[in-house]
């Protein structure tokens, strides 16, 4: 099975695997716990910490580890927004865990701000959009089925001069951007996006947002995470996480030319009429395609793809059987959105299967009897 | 073997004497049972060998007129806060940090305070050799004083902000069989 579906996660890199298991059988203590093996996965997890926030050009107390970035967003967004007023701004294209977050916020007036054909928000617009009572922007890094990747340098300008917080879900954007002098106030991350374990995450959090205490815990308990995330600290998945991004952070450069590469080669070789719905220029991921098969459509093409792992829309949102919502918020045509499909190429990812791979989607979507009628 | 192997280096060395006779856990103090005078002679031995000897009745009025000092003038620094009779650290690692407490006339600094003001008379005396470019700290404690001592070296650490001070927290068994280090700078919150 030739492996396509990085956006939905990706797999554990050995190393990755290495660190967790020597955490896991020598360092199963509580961090919090106040003896040798205790201070041992205190040590572990203080430096994962470091690792993470380097990786941010972050203070290691600005790091705060969560179970994944689904919490993180929650943290982020009901974690600011809790006064039962006030508004929030964010886009069209957010991951699920970021515009439901802010549907359910009680009381609070969200404005969600539409995205281009490229599934672009304009920073302008975000200038047009705040009030003063605005209490936090929220916008992605890269966006999870099109790889777009957002002018979040250029909001955080604004943002700040605006004096109001901004969220970046930078999830997909993580093993790919440099995250470093962003500009922005609060970050998340996954593990298992970067090659790392499921289950664990990190939200970033400026120091000068908690000094002032404008971020409130959604999980009450221990006191862990200075308070802002309490439950007994996952270490050998934080020390995975840790590994991950330094693992990421390292082979950055080579790997997104080499994955830019292998897109390119796969686009060269598949053979059938195609719309792209995906730049591959420098303002989106280097290891992402969203494309429309041509009177095809998605669903069935997916069981004829016996050999090939790809998918329709985001994983998370693909049980939801309602057409991609960033696909609708960029203008597609129903017909077209039908048709797509994501793939993402990976770490692992290799030259002959990337051309396979093409043959095989090319084959599939030949086959008379997935055409549309 | 600092000496030897960093002969250009400065090393002094001390040795805190717990002469409060108090058991701190993470949350609470408690005073341990009266006992005899105690016997100071392994100190004497120990100042042979180089080794200064740091009290922490010293320690505990040091800390207890820089808590009245602020006390005087809460704006002095606005990372504590007061509770009723509670002061608070403001951490940006621990969710709360009770520095101490204040009734009426009476101050008494908790630990964390107490180790604050340790790491600052030090780097206080390892201020005195101007030709060293960087100062280094190397605290030796038991795996149980570990969150005082990390408290105590953040409330030093962010107060002085100096880049070319380190602080190298080791804890270990009485044995001292097994180390754990943790290097802490002011860049670390």
């Amino acid at each position: 099975m030739i492996y396509l579906d990085h956006q939905a996660t990706t797999p554990t890199d050995p190393a990755v695997l290495a660190a967790m298991t020597e955490a896991s059988e020598r360092h199963f203590a509580n961090p919090a716990s106040p003896h040798r093996p205790g201070v041992e996965a205190f040590q572990l997890v203080e430096k994962a910490r470091v690792s993470v926030a380097r990786s941010l050009g972050a203070r290691k107390s600005e790091i705060y580890f969560t179970s994944g970035a689904t919490e993180a967003n929650n943290l982020a967004i009901k974690g600011i927004a809790t006064r039962g007023s006030g508004h929030v701004i964010t886009t069209a294209v957010e991951h699920k865990s970021v515009l439901d977050c802010c549907a359910l916020l009680p009381g609070v007036d969200v404005t969600v701000l539409p995205v281009d054909r490229e599934g672009r928000v304009s920073a302008q617009a975000v200038a047009d959009n705040l009030r003063d009572d605005t209490v936090l922007v929220s916008v992605m890094l890269a966006n999870n089925e099109t790889g777009t990747i957002q002018p979040v340098r250029e909001i955080a300008r604004i943002t700040r001069q605006a004096g109001v917080p901004l969220h970046s879900d930078a999830t997909q954007g993580a093993g790919y951007l440099d995250l470093a002098d962003l500009g922005v106030d609060l970050l998340s991350l996954s593990g298992h996006k970067i090659y790392g374990p499921k289950g664990v995450g990190a939200l970033y959090v400026s120091n000068d947002l908690t000094d002032m205490g404008a971020v409130s815990p959604i999980l009450h308990g221990g006191g862990q995470e200075r308070g802002l995330r309490a439950g007994t600290l996952n270490t050998a998945g934080i020390v995975g996480l840790g590994a991950a991004v330094e693992l990421a952070v390292a082979g950055r450069a080579d790997e997104t030319r080499r994955l830019a590469e292998l897109r390119d080669l796969f686009l060269d070789e598949l053979s059938v009429e195609f719309d792209l719905n995906s730049g591959t220029g420098p303002g989106f991921l280097p290891h992402a395609l969203n494309i429309s098969l041509r009177g095809v459509d998605a669903q069935q093409l997916l069981p004829a793809l016996a050999d090939v792992a790809v998918s329709t829309g985001s994983a998370c949102n693909s049980t939801s059987q309602r057409p991609s919502h960033v696909l609708t918020a960029m203008g597609l045509p129903p017909a077209r959105i039908k048709s797509s499909i994501r793939l993402s190429f990976g770490r692992f990812t290799t030259e002959r299967e990337a051309v396979q791979a093409a043959r095989s989607l090319t084959a599939a979507a030949r086959s008379a009897d997935l055409e549309a009628a | 073997m600092i000496r030897r192997q960093y002969r250009r280096n400065k090393v002094l060395y001390d040795v805190i004497y717990n002469d409060l006779g108090t058991v701190c856990g993470t949350d609470s103090c408690s005073v341990a049972p009266a006992t005899a005078e105690p016997d100071l002679r392994p100190l004497n031995e120990i100042a042979r060998a180089g080794f200064t000897v740091t009290r922490e009745r010293t320690l505990r009025n040091r800390a207890t007129r820089s808590m009245k000092a602020w006390l005087k003038d809460p704006a002095t620094d606005r990372r504590f806060y007061r509770e009723g009779d509670e002061v608070y650290y403001r951490s940006r690692s621990y969710e709360r940090v009770l520095a101490g407490v204040a009734k009426e006339h009476h101050v008494v600094p908790r630990c964390p305070l107490i180790v604050g003001e340790y790491f600052a008379g030090y780097f206080a005396r390892l201020r005195a050799f101007p030709s060293c470019g960087h100062r280094y700290v190397v605290d030796i404690n038991s795996f149980a004083d570990r969150d005082k001592i990390l408290k105590g070296a953040e409330i030093y650490l962010r107060r002085a902000d100096r880049a070319d001070e380190t602080i190298i927290a080791v804890f270990t068994d009485p044995a001292c069989d097994q180390l754990v280090e943790m290097c802490l700078t002011a860049d670390d919150f």
